[in-house]
């Protein structure tokens, strides 16, 4: 006896069978003989669903809900014989258009469905857009059925993450990627051992909730042509992967292509962390388009100011409302959605320090939303990364509400970093706090260095080869008259702005770039590096490059050649920390708790042993990092010398019978300036070492 | 492009069964079409899907596939798929369905190997 009294009809709207439906989940379900709808509103009066044919494109069909199929502010029905593959849908919500209290409502419009798991509409990336259709964006059903065959998330220890942040369409788009699908998730797949050549083992996707990539379709007056939204940060649908990212996108196909990806990733040992962006919507502020949110219940979703406009606090537009219960229910859902249904292993939480503001927009002391996210059963062994401040000037670095549970993107450590590399004066304390993991902001609260992702270049600013190649921002090609975009760079152009072909400078851009990535991998907490900063990829100078789908945001694979140097170097300072587990720790290293060999777990050294320069016109910094392992003791010396003269460092003793060995040395030419452990040079004990101007050095203890 | 514009038919091949389906195999003929191969799943060990002359297969119609392909599996038959057109084989391949299955080039290929077990 298998049969349930509730899978017949009970009654017809439009011609179609249908009965009330359940209220959740809510969006699509596929349910035995037909399809189930639900959807909320606080304030419409009457809510009608709408069906297109999926070939024809046209309405094939309207049901309005009758009032019974309503449950609370909830309007669910189930339609019978519905073919999944055939139609698209959106709903018609009627209520009060009354902006001054909140309310846009604007039943002319389908509005797109806020779970829908897959939309119709920008299928196939950079396709023209018919400009005529009323209704752009549709939500379509698809199965969630996907075989994982035994996958699930990786949970690596985020001591042992070194995250790799790329563009899932930059990264293989460039005709130089020599693959099968540029520009996809299926490309994605492809260039997979090229990432574990690399020795990362987490990439860290921009945006790839569906956007629309032509929406900020302005003329570009410097191009000529016009610009695009590329990467992404507009959300059009939470529960939905971006079409255009899929091989599969014109098949409707790409959440299946996208889960292939993830599982593909896994079975590499490769985390998939998502840019998520709760921030705002599409939507834009009053003038912008009704798509979703604006039209089903304005007033719910978004910060309001008194007179009925939009909060600003992300530059975008409008600001969604998270503190709301009915948005954080939306936000906490989409979060579990990708942890369950697209084994997601962490999110990157973009302009985060909204989801800490109160529906006025005011900072709230206990944020209910980023504590359900924290504390959520099924989000509790994914990796929670917030981006710490917003566009609204709330800057809550060290202090982001993380119960124990947020890391943060550290600012500081890239900014500090920066400064250190280029010479600024002053800074040679404040970079012994960025190698140590940040103790000044993440040590109170026993938050620990793993709070801090470090990074020195992420997709918003400079590239690395950038950082060292141009002392301003030349973002002419964003047709702004380079008004946009940053001006806070601190970076330096080695002597010459831009491009050049003096050898002394590439020379000493080169090894200034060493000397960024070496700082990554040695210092405490999760490392994170930019797509293509291996292989010296430049964006000409430009560090803001949202708007484009070109070569300034595709990367070049065939830079690979041309720097090999650059790859080989990087590829052994990611092994070099991933051998060393004295780089790696959880804790924040003491210099009062022994580590190994007489030392203690961290000690601060100079020209001199024991006798660090924290002077302001110090460009020295020297460390050892010492800690006893299961495979024995490990003990590190590293020294960053950015100065332009040479320094004589006089080595600590180790005892006998261990000798130090060079593993690095940025001012040797290549190969000599880095090595396997087993290759790496051995020093007599006693020596010194004379290190290079802006030149950084790692060394090993090893039994003689 | 939705339309039920599909066609089987069977035929036996020694002791293989060979349907040749053509046209689209999409969710409006994926239920008819499962019924049918299931049916002559019962009447033999090994069946053979010739897919020359499929023009789209969507995802309702891969996963009936793939539900045919289980069926087979764990009554101790075999379903075996030949000549994907290039198209439809790279949508296969990159949604994760194409490794799932035994594919070989064409229907030859696939009896020579019945004959000689290597299916077995």
């Amino acid at each position: 006896m298998s049969a349930r009294i509730d899978l017949y009809p009970t009654g017809e709207i439009s011609g179609w069978k249908v009965r009330p439906g359940r209220v959740r989940p809510y969006g699509t379900s596929l349910v035995p003989g037909g399809v189930n709808f639900s959807i909320y509103s606080s304030a419409a009066t009457s809510c009608t669903l709408v069906l297109f044919d999926k070939q024809s494109r046209k309405i094939m069909a309207e049901l309005l809900f009758p009032d019974s199929f309503r449950i609370g502010d909830v309007w669910s029905v189930v339609i019978f014989d519905l073919d999944p593959e055939s139609f698209e849908y959106g709903f018609r919500m009627e209520g009060p258009w009354d902006p001054l209290i909140g309310h846009r409502f604007d039943p002319s419009k389908v509005l797109l469905d806020p779970y829908v798991r897959s939309i119709s509409g920008r299928n196939v990336w950079g396709a023209p857009p018919d400009w005529n259709d009323e209704f752009p964006y549709r939500g379509f059903v698809i199965p969630e059925d996907f075989d994982w065959r035994g996958d699930s998330s990786l949970e690596i220890p985020s001591e042992d993450l070194i995250i790799y942040e790329m563009h899932v369409r930059g990264f293989t788009r460039h005709q130089t990627s020599g693959i099968a699908h540029p520009g996809t998730y299926a490309g994605v797949v492809e260039k997979i051992p090229y990432l574990l050549g690399l020795g990362v083992n987490c990439v860290e996707l921009l945006p790839v909730f569906e956007f629309d990539e032509f929406e900020l379709s302005v003329p570009n007056s410097f191009t000529g042509g016009t610009n695009m939204n590329y990467w992404g940060y507009s959300t059009v649908g939470f529960f939905a992967p971006k079409a255009g990212f899929a091989a599969t996108g014109s098949l409707g196909m790409q959440a299946d292509e996208f889960k292939s990806m993830v599982r593909a990733l896994h079975a590499a040992g490769i985390e998939v962390i998502l840019d998520v962006v709760f921030n705002h919507t599409c939507e834009g502020d009053h003038r912008g388009p009704t798509i979703s949110f604006r039209g089903l219940d304005n007033q719910i979703y978004y910060l309001l100011t008194p007179e009925g406009y939009y909060h600003n606090f992300s530059g975008c537009g409008n600001s969604l409302n998270c503190n709301n219960p009915v948005v954080r229910d939306l936000v906490l859902e989409c979060l579990r959605f990708w942890v369950s249904e697209y084994h997601i292993d962490g999110f990157r939480f973009d302009a985060a320090a909204i989801l800490g503001r109160d529906p006025s927009g005011a900072i709230m002391n206990n944020p209910p939303l980023l504590e359900s996210v924290a504390l959520d059963p099924i989000l509790k062994k994914c990796k929670l990364i917030a981006e710490a401040w917003d566009a609204g000037g709330l800057y809550l670095l060290g202090k982001f509400p993380n119960y124990g549970r947020f890391s943060e993107w550290n600012g500081k450590f890239r900014d500090d970093t920066r400064d250190f590399l280029r010479g600024e004066p002053d800074h040679a304390a404040l970079l012994a706090t960025r190698i140590a993991g940040s103790p000044d902001l993440y040590e109170a609260g026993g938050r620990g260095p793993l709070a801090s992702i470090n990074f020195i270049t992420c997709h918003d600013g400079f590239t690395l080869r950038d950082l060292v190649s141009y002392n301003h921002k030349h973002n002419d090609t964003n047709g702004e008259d380079n008004r946009d975009g940053s001006d806070d760079n601190r970076s330096w152009n080695c002597g010459i702005e831009g491009e050049t072909t003096d050898p002394g400078i590439c020379s000493l851009r080169l090894r200034q770039i060493k000397n960024a990535l070496l700082m990554l991998m040695v210092a405490r907490g999760t490392p994170m590096l930019l797509m293509g900063d291996e292989m010296g990829r430049t964006q000409w100078g430009n560090n803001n490059v949202y708007c484009h789908d070109n070569d300034l945001n595709w990367l070049d694979w065939s830079l690979l050649e041309r720097e090999s140097e650059l790859f080989h170097f990087t590829r052994l300072a990611i092994a070099l920390r991933r051998r060393h587990p004295a780089l790696r720790s959880s804790r924040h290293p003491r210099s009062d708790i022994a580590g190994a060999l007489g030392f203690p777990e961290i000690s601060w050294h100079g020209s001199h042993p024991w006798s660090p320069d924290w002077s302001p016109q110090s460009h020295l910094v020297a460390v050892v990092f010492a800690s006893m392992t299961s495979s024995g003791e490990d003990v590190l010396y590293y020294a960053w010398n950015s100065a332009s003269t040479v320094n004589m460092l006089e080595l600590p003793v180790l005892p006998e019978p261990f000798h130090w060995r060079v593993a690095v040395n940025t001012g040797c030419e290549a190969p000599l300036d880095i090595n396997n452990d087993d290759d790496a040079p051995e020093l007599e004990p006693g020596a010194s070492f004379l290190i290079g101007p802006y030149s950084s050095i790692v060394l090993f203890a090893r039994r003689h | 492009m939705w339309s039920p514009n599909m066609n089987i038919t069977v035929s036996q091949q020694g002791s293989t069964e060979v349907a040749v389906i053509t046209g689209d195999i999409t969710h409006s003929v994926a239920g008819d079409l499962q019924e049918k191969l299931l049916a002559v799943l019962c009447s033999t060990d090994f069946l053979v899907l010739d897919f020359a002359g499929i023009g789209i297969l969507t995802s309702a119609g891969l996963r009936m596939l793939l539900i045919l392909y289980r069926e087979a599996k764990v009554n101790g038959k075999k379903l075996v798929l030949v000549a994907i057109p290039e198209s439809v084989k790279d949508v296969m391949s990159v949604t994760g369905f194409l490794e799932q299955f035994v594919v070989l080039n064409s229907v030859n290929e696939a009896i020579e190997q019945v004959s000689k077990s290597i299916l077995l």
